[in-house]
């Protein structure tokens, strides 16, 4: 009985730390497992302390398709293979550069550009917007001419290359 | 006067290289055939991308008598090194703090690939347009002391490029994509050799 005593004793004379069973993180950093914001695929992250909010730097989810690389062979026809992704057309900010550059030639005012207030204002208005349209027109087609491309050879080349660097001596 | 000063100041306020040209969103998804063709490594390596690495963006219009462009290099890039290095590396850790020696250690990561975009190339002839990535990958041990340094290129040429509808998107992702490829090929065959 007197064994037993003395075993508590020594037991509970030990330094708090010791039974504690919380570790501290020294790197104050933390494992989260995210998704991939388009594939949807996990992956982990080591973050700062207490930071659980989305690199906001990184795309936010889209559903468009794998491009198809085989779209880019000139013999293919617009339209062979689907592309859902996000494209830029030129025609109508053209058209649109166009119906400004009009106004530098007929001479209209900002007023007339923006709305018509009265009868005569509309009569210079509807004036202008007819010019304008027309002068937008014939911009945007002559625009599609020029670069329209007629090339004889086929194909696309898609090449990688990698090749090994001297180690600089980095800074402290 | 008055008239060109309107439109001076709308073409100021709404950003040229938008009112006048292309703005090249590549979808920043990678082709089938690069999951295709990479193998999954069995290594542990974290990857960490400066902050200025997502907001790269180019105004490189090719030639001299181009149309402007505007190519978001680093938005679509981004999403796409993230899912190479998934597919490429079992133990895959992407590094959203600043790296330092104490955390490799902690989570035991043999190795940290921090990848930087170098520059960006376009050139255009009547017959179509050739884009090329190219970046700077330094490889630190757990210490982080640098361990080897390489670049990487990766070249989309194609015609016709701009005669169809997603054409440059899809021309600057393949050069992205092929910049990925080499970068995580070439990754892979160091760290085996290690």
């Amino acid at each position: 009985m007197l064994h037993k005593l003395i075993y508590i004793l020594i037991i509970l004379s030990f330094p708090s730390s010791v039974i504690a069973n919380e570790v501290l993180d020294p790197t104050y950093t933390q494992v989260i497992v995210r998704d991939h914001p388009t594939t949807g695929e996990p992956y982990v992250s080591i973050t700062d302390s207490g930071d659980v909010s989305m690199n906001p730097l990184l795309p936010s989810e889209n559903e468009y398709s794998r491009p198809d690389y085989r779209m880019l062979d000139p013999n293919v026809k617009r339209g062979s293979y689907e592309y859902d992704g996000p494209y830029s057309d030129r025609k109508k900010v053209y058209i649109f550069g166009a119906s400004l550059i009009a106004v530098g030639l007929t001479g209209a005012t900002a007023g007339i550009a923006l709305a018509p207030a009265t009868g005569a204002a509309s009569t210079g208005g509807g004036a202008y917007l007819a010019a304008g349209a027309a002068v937008a027109a014939a911009e945007g087609i002559a625009i599609h001419q020029l670069t329209k491309v007629r090339p004889e050879d086929e194909n696309y080349i898609h090449e990688s290359e990698t090749r090994f660097l001297e180690l600089i001596k980095l800074e402290d | 006067m008055k008239r060109y000063c309107f439109v001076f100041i709308l073409l100021v306020f709404t950003g040229c290289a938008r009112l006048f040209g292309w703005d090249i969103h590549a979808p920043g998804l990678l082709s089938n055939s690069f999951i295709q063709q990479v193998q999954t490594s069995p290594q542990r390596v974290a990857l960490f991308v400066p902050p200025s690495f997502y907001s790269y963006t180019s105004t490189d219009k090719g030639s001299r008598w181009s149309d402007p462009q505007t190519y978001h290099v680093g938005e679509a890039m981004a999403p796409m090194i993230l899912e190479a290095f998934q597919a490429s590396f079992e133990e895959f850790v992407f590094m959203e703090t600043i790296p330092r020696e104490d955390i490799l250690k902690r989570y035991m990561i043999p190795y940290l690939a921090v990848v930087q975009i170098k520059q960006f190339n376009n050139t255009m002839d009547m017959k179509g347009q050739k884009l090329s990535v190219i970046t700077d990958i330094l490889v630190f041990d757990q210490d982080l002391n640098p361990v080897t340094r390489f670049e990487s290129v990766g070249v989309s040429d194609s015609k016709k490029v701009f005669a169809k509808k997603g054409g440059p998107e899809v021309n600057l992702n393949a050069a992205i994509e092929k910049n990925i490829f080499g970068m995580v090929t070439t990754l892979q065959d160091f760290l085996e050799t290690k």
